[in-house]
């Protein structure tokens, strides 16, 4: 369903030696399940992650999804691929702080041209679990909270794969667990690629958890428990 | 799997009036819009000021003194119905038959006639001679003579009294002042009264009252003067002595105030007009009178012809004044259009420098302070074409407000001062105009600057993947 081929990705700052973040790697996913990917700091493993959303755009190589290449890839199609297929969970959680909850997750749907019910908002805020008021805003929230709210919007869109760039990383350890859960229960019915430092985490939640250091794959097995 | 594209501004703004669904109707473009409003109240007022300058100093550059000239004359055609151009007793080029008749052709005016071939000498037809009420016109009236048909009479909003129009060379109608004249005083037949005379040169038509008069009438209605002659000189012993018949008496509708500027008389006809400007009777004083203008370009084309003939015949481009005009003529004016073009312009342009570092400073610091949150949004979906539209509608907000203020600030430096102090008196006119030039200048620069102050930026900025703009915050406020 979804896969990369032989991704690189170099930096080349001015005055200064080319960084290779990513310098080759390939990895066939399937249609569902919860993949961590696990590495040092500096190992590649965000970079991947941006690639695979679209974020970003590689050296060479390319991912593949349904058959279509992203090496045809228009800037529509990257607009579309962002808008419609991929939901993306950051660390910082990136909520829009002018807007309440709600709108954050209006946004989503407007992109998308579908309505913006609030009955609808308010089940996906439900489905993390989180009850607030329409017009409570992202300031007004604690960390697990606004990670969920990042989630909902993520989640909002539907789509077939949601990226996290390490979703725990500003939780605490209780946090970021029930963060984690929750990603598990929404990797039942899609792909969920998860990046993160924490090993234990990954072994507890993943699927499947790949290894890279310096710019390459060094592991990947499925997790059994 | 939905590959679908929204990329319609629409697409966010939910639907008013439905109050189970969360409106952004607004939002997203309050949100691209917000900080740092100092700075874009400066860079409105600067730009426009700058903007204003350069208007004005395009009003010295646009300068055209032809069409200046025409339009001066143009405001006294309308205001008075005609306007006369004369050598105020100079004399200088012929205007023969062949130029009037280009002159109509080409301008497409609908008579030209010379004026002050008139049937002179009326007032000794007139029995007593002149009447106290002809005196206050300095006892002479009836020094033009109109060449036109009957539908170019009526056009300038002449009426017939009586008769007819003259359609024959030797006809001629004349106005209700003359009427009145004859009807006061009576008829009389002072045809062989005039004798001719040379001197210097010249040959003329004086009146010799020792000479037995013919013979008189009463005049009690206008049927009463119909049919009588009027005319200058001896028809028997000159053949540049001409009489006439008089078919017609016409309401000329000349008002008493006009009446000292004006003095229409008898009307004729293009036969006339022709033998009055026959080779053998070219005129010698230039006097054009200009009736039924119907429009500035009209008068514009008129003006040209008329300067073009002048530098035919090697003369300077001054037009003849207006009869009885006393007051300085529009191209005997000093006109200081490359004054205001220079002051104007330098002054705007050293503006127009600080006006795009202030609108390139805005545009590039908006797009950093924003960048973040336009990485936010184009993470979530929204498209490159999307995030131009909204941040264009921004800058074209901002273009608007420019536009406005330079307009505004422009009329009002125009209207109460500039035209005031350049009106050239009595012609209501300045050599600096303001029209549509001057506003498609104001709306091309409040446009097209910002926008292209705008453009480059943003260029630059949408090549940056979207993991950039995300890592980058120099907003105090955190999510």
């Amino acid at each position: 369903m979804f896969q990369i081929k032989d991704l690189v990705k170099t930096y080349a700052p001015k005055k200064a030696e080319p960084v290779f973040a990513l310098r080759g790697v390939t990895v066939d996913f399937g249609e569902t399940g919860m993949v961590f990917i696990l590495g040092k700091s500096g190992c590649g493993k965000s970079t991947l992650l941006h690639l695979m959303g679209g974020l970003d755009y590689p050296t060479a190589g390319e991912f593949v999804i349904d058959g279509k290449s992203s090496k045809n890839f228009t800037k529509e199609d990257y607009d579309n691929y962002r808008n419609t297929c991929v939901g993306f969970i950051f660390q910082e959680y990136n909520l829009l702080p002018e807007f309440t909850v709600y709108e954050n997750l209006a946004i989503a749907l407007l992109l998308q041209g579908k309505r913006a019910e609030k009955s609808v908002l308010r089940e996906h805020l439900k489905r993390v679990g989180l009850e607030l008021d329409e017009m409570r805003r992202p300031p007004q929230l604690s960390g697990g909270q606004k990670q969920r709210v990042a989630i909902a919007r993520a989640l909002i869109k539907d789509p077939r794969i949601i990226f996290a760039d390490e979703p725990t990383g500003a939780l605490d350890e209780k946090t970021g667990k029930d963060v984690l859960a929750l990603l598990k229960s929404l990797s039942k019915d899609r792909l969920v690629i998860v990046v993160s430092h924490d090993a234990e985490f990954a072994h507890a939640f993943g699927d499947r958890v790949i290894e890279m250091a310096d710019g390459l794959i060094v592991a990947d097995s499925a997790v059994s428990r | 799997m939905r590959y679908k594209f929204f990329s319609d501004f629409r697409a966010l703004q939910a639907k008013k009036g439905e109050e189970d669904c969360v409106y952004l109707k607004a939002s997203v473009f309050h949100y691209l819009v917000g900080k740092w409003t100092v700075t874009r109240i400066l860079t409105v007022f600067l730009s426009a000021f700058s903007f204003v300058m350069l208007a004005l100093a395009s009003m010295g550059y646009l300068f055209d003194r032809a069409d200046y000239i025409a339009r001066a004359y143009y405001n006294l055609a309308q205001r008075d119905g005609y306007v006369v151009f004369c050598e105020d007793g100079s004399f200088g080029e012929e205007m023969d038959g062949e130029k009037i008749a280009a002159l109509q052709e080409k301008a497409g005016i609908s008579f030209v006639f010379e004026a002050d071939a008139g049937v002179s000498g009326w007032s000794h037809f007139i029995h007593g001679g002149t009447p106290p009420a002809l005196q206050l016109f300095g006892g002479v009236v009836g020094s033009f003579g109109l060449a036109g048909a009957a539908e170019e009479y009526e056009a300038v909003g002449f009426t017939l009294l009586a008769g007819k129009y003259p359609d024959a060379a030797n006809e001629v109608a004349i106005s209700e002042i003359h009427y009145e004249a004859l009807r006061e005083g009576g008829y009389v037949d002072a045809s062989k009264q005039f004798v001719w005379e040379e001197f210097m040169g010249e040959g003329y038509f004086v009146f010799d009252e020792n000479l037995p008069q013919g013979e008189s009438a009463s005049i009690a209605s206008y049927e009463d003067i119909l049919g009588k002659t009027i005319g200058n000189g001896d028809v028997a012993t000159d053949s540049h002595a001409s009489s006439y018949t008089i078919v017609g008496v016409v309401q000329t509708n000349i008002s008493e105030e006009e009446l000292e500027e004006m003095n229409l008389s008898e009307i004729r006809t293009n036969p006339a007009a022709h033998l009055l400007f026959a080779e053998e009777r070219a005129v010698e004083e230039p006097v054009i009178l200009f009736g039924g203008v119907e429009n500035r370009k009209t008068m514009r084309r008129c003006v040209r012809l008329i300067l073009d003939w002048r530098q035919e015949q090697g003369g300077t481009e001054r037009l003849p004044a207006p009869r009885d005009y006393k007051m300085l003529l529009p191209d005997d004016t000093q006109t200081d259009e490359w004054l205001i073009g220079v002051i104007c312009g330098g002054l705007g342009g050293v503006l127009l420098l600080f006006s795009v570092l202030l609108c390139w400073h805005l545009a590039t610091a908006t797009l950093r302070l924003k960048e973040k949150k336009i990485g936010i949004f184009r993470s979530m979906g929204a498209s490159e074409k999307l995030v131009v539209r909204l941040l264009t509608a921004e800058t074209l907000f901002t273009c608007s407000a420019i536009f406005l203020a330079a307009l505004l600030g422009t009329v009002l430096v125009y209207f109460l001062w500039l035209f005031p102090a350049t009106e050239l008196g009595g012609f209501g006119v300045s050599f600096l105009v303001f029209n549509g030039w001057t506003v498609f200048i104001l709306a091309a620069l409040s446009f097209v600057l910002p926008l292209c102050c705008t453009a480059l930026p943003l260029k630059k900025f949408l090549k940056k993947p979207i993991v950039s703009n995300i890592a980058g915050d120099v907003s105090k406020k955190e999510a």
